[in-house]
């Protein structure tokens, strides 16, 4: 896959309340472009907040027509930017960033190195998938951080269900290992907002969790499409030249990207797994039928 | 060469790091008893009167034979790294002197075989394994500390000794191993084990950091651009440091280029013009801080007014320096500080192909000698 390919880093910012017209305005009639012209082998998409609130969008293209491929992006996404609507691109200035963010509705190149797992040819279309899954997932609302957290629930509990259903390992098992840090307890104390956010969601929650957890019909399309994303990490690891991964190990992969593309924090990810803990303990028994 | 045996003075400075001495001295000086031509100097920076006492109490023996002098600094706080060095090894009478890192074992005889190498060729600086002080990232270099230099004595003089303008620890010894060479003197590696033994040496970087942080006032930035921020740093001694910290996978990150050409930088930041020195004072109740230049500290480079949200603001070009509160950032800032600082004037050196530093010698400290409290002496 790699052969003769090369990854562009290319970074978008913009305020993370004009992510989705980003998405839907910007990426994803630059992506039909690109389909029409065969211009890209893949791209993904990742939340980022380094350097300021940005859409990480690496793409990998033919290296022989590296140069012109990059200027057109450039010019693609320097036009779809002097369309969006004009605010105040100056960041407040805080004295416990080192760096000033970039301006917001401007174009970023080589801020990262495109993570060296995707060289695997299996991994780069997981991944694609994964971010055109991530779009249609926000195709109805606006981006914030509770559609953030909430996104990252539905994944996070898809995964677990599919890794129960398709290794040897237990529910109890996926909650384990992510907590296994001395300090998590003093965590919990500390975050207030996480016991208030989770009595006054509990209902919601506990019916989500169990939508997932039996398959609901009810379930939205690009859900089912994860499972089915998950499921067949499982079932078809890889091509021949790959390695065989064990089940706990695909779940750590699989989570490991669920945690990039959506740019979770540490934090974030804590509160993340806090609340399926919570769930899960308080409702062991009801959340199988 | 003539057989008698060669006068070799080990030196060692004790900066906070007295735990560690108590370990290493008394095994350096059992360990080469046997050698009569060698003198233990220490040079106490004064950091607590712990060392002083226990020297008393444990080492009174060697004391009083002459095997060891202790020199305390008559006022804390004075020396830096480079300054103390050069102090120990000027107070050495051998003609051989060596620099003893307070975390090294010298090992047993070790004078003995300084003195055997130093007979067959004495034009050489003989070194322990270089090791890292501050570990190398893909943010910044190394920063390097040799934890036994042995050399003759004319030609640390000869080279101006380790160069005082390096106030932070990091890289003087591989600066001053640079000029050597410059001067023509070779330099010969320790491979023998049994010389090689030290106690953790990179508790070094926790030291120099830790110390920053207890001696600063307060850290500014002034954001100039999403690759550059300029950076001041007030110290409680009244000294100030100003530079540039540049993050160079950013400079041109508005080049479509930079999404597929390779990084043309080694490491990801740097600290540009870190030696705008001098001292700085705040006139109160005005709020204003003044920066005024090295050495007669009578030029105001800047002055500041701080607003009451501790942001400076510049009159002259409307530059506005935002405090810095959060620790893990002022620890980056001092750590990228302590680093680059030392690194750029090695840098110089290096350039300008530097052979003599310290054009008007040592910096005369005041150190007492052996405990005689009223006999004090100038280095």
């Amino acid at each position: 896959m790699q052969k003769n390919n090369l990854w562009l880093a290319v970074s978008l910012f913009c305020n993370k309340q004009y992510w989705r017209d980003l998405m839907f305005k910007g990426i994803q009639p630059f992506l039909k472009t690109c389909a029409h012209n065969n211009l890209l082998k893949a791209y993904h998409l990742q939340f980022n907040y380094s350097g300021g609130e940005n859409i990480r969008f690496p793409l990998l293209i033919a290296e022989d027509k590296t140069q012109e491929t990059a200027m057109f992006i450039d010019s693609y996404f320097k036009s779809c930017f002097s369309q969006a609507p004009a605010m105040d691109n100056l960041m407040p200035v805080r004295g416990n960033r080192i760096f000033m963010d970039f301006p917001v509705n401007t174009i970023q190149y080589g801020l990262y190195t495109p993570d060296s797992t995707i060289n695997l040819h299996s991994d780069v279309n997981f991944r694609m998938n994964f971010s055109a899954l991530l779009m249609e997932s926000f195709s109805d609302g606006g981006i914030d951080d509770t559609g953030i957290l909430t996104l990252s629930l539905c994944l996070y509990l898809t995964l677990m269900n599919v890794t129960v259903q398709n290794s040897g390992l237990q529910f109890d098992d996926l909650m384990v290992m992510p907590f296994q840090f001395p300090d998590v307890n003093e965590k919990i104390i500390e975050t207030e907002a996480f016991y208030k956010n989770f009595e006054s969601n509990k209902k919601s929650l506990f019916e989500l969790t169990h939508d997932i957890m039996n398959q609901s019909e009810l379930l939205p399309y690009w859900l089912r499409k994860w499972h089915y994303l998950c499921e067949l990490k499982f079932k078809q690891p890889g091509d021949g030249n790959e390695p065989i991964l064990t089940g706990d190990a695909i779940y750590f992969e699989i989570s490991h990207y669920i945690n990039i593309h959506l740019g979770l924090s540490e934090n974030m990810n804590f509160l993340l797994l806090s609340f399926i803990r919570k769930m899960t303990a308080v409702n062991d028994h009801e959340i199988y039928n | 060469m003539g057989s008698a045996k060669l006068n070799i003075s080990f030196c060692t400075v004790c900066l906070n790091n007295e735990s560690q001495l108590q370990q290493t001295l008394p095994a350096n000086l059992e360990d080469n008893e046997d050698y009569d031509n060698l003198e233990f100097v220490l040079v106490d920076g004064n950091e607590s009167d712990q060392l002083g006492k226990w020297i008393k109490n444990n080492l009174g023996k060697y004391l009083e034979s002459g095997r060891l002098v202790y020199y305390r600094l008559a006022e804390p706080g004075a020396f830096h790294p480079a300054l103390a060095k050069n102090t120990s090894i000027k107070l050495g009478s051998g003609e051989i002197v060596c620099h003893i890192n307070a975390s090294e074992y010298t090992g047993l005889n070790m004078a003995a075989y300084v003195n055997e190498v130093f007979k067959v060729d004495n034009n050489i600086t003989l070194i322990s394994n270089p090791v890292t002080f501050h570990e190398p990232t893909n943010d910044h270099p190394a920063g390097y500390m040799v934890g036994k230099l042995c050399l003759k004595k004319n030609a640390f003089m000869a080279v101006g000794g380790y160069d005082e303008r390096m106030l932070k620890p990091g890289n003087e010894d591989i600066d001053l191993l640079n000029r050597l060479k410059l001067h023509g003197t070779g330099k010969m590696l320790i491979t023998n084990p049994v010389f090689g033994r030290s106690l953790n040496q990179k508790t070094g970087k926790g030291f120099s950091v830790c110390k920053s942080l207890n001696n600063v006032v307060n850290i500014y930035i002034s954001h100039c651009t999403p690759a550059i921020s300029e950076i001041i740093f007030l110290y409680k001694d009244q000294y100030f440091e100003k530079g540039m910290l540049i993050d160079h996978s950013r400079i041109a990150a508005d080049n479509y280029c930079s999404s597929y050409k390779k990084p043309d930088f080694q490491y990801r930041y740097s600290l540009r013009e870190i030696e705008k020195r001098g001292k700085w004072k705040e006139s109160i109740p005005k709020n204003v801080i003044h920066l005024y230049s090295e050495p007669n500290h009578n030029i105001c480079l800047k002055s500041f007014y701080r607003n009451r949200y501790d942001v400076l603001e510049s009159s002259v070009q409307g530059a506005r320096f935002h405090a810095v509160t959060n620790p893990w950032v002022m620890e980056k800032l001092l750590t990228l500080n302590s680093i680059y600082y030392n690194q750029l004037i090695m840098e110089d050196n290096v350039q300008q192909k530097r052979v003599q530093v310290n054009p008007s010698g040592f910096r005369k400290v005041l150190l007492t000698s052996n405990f005689q409290q009223h006999s004090s002496c100038y280095n």
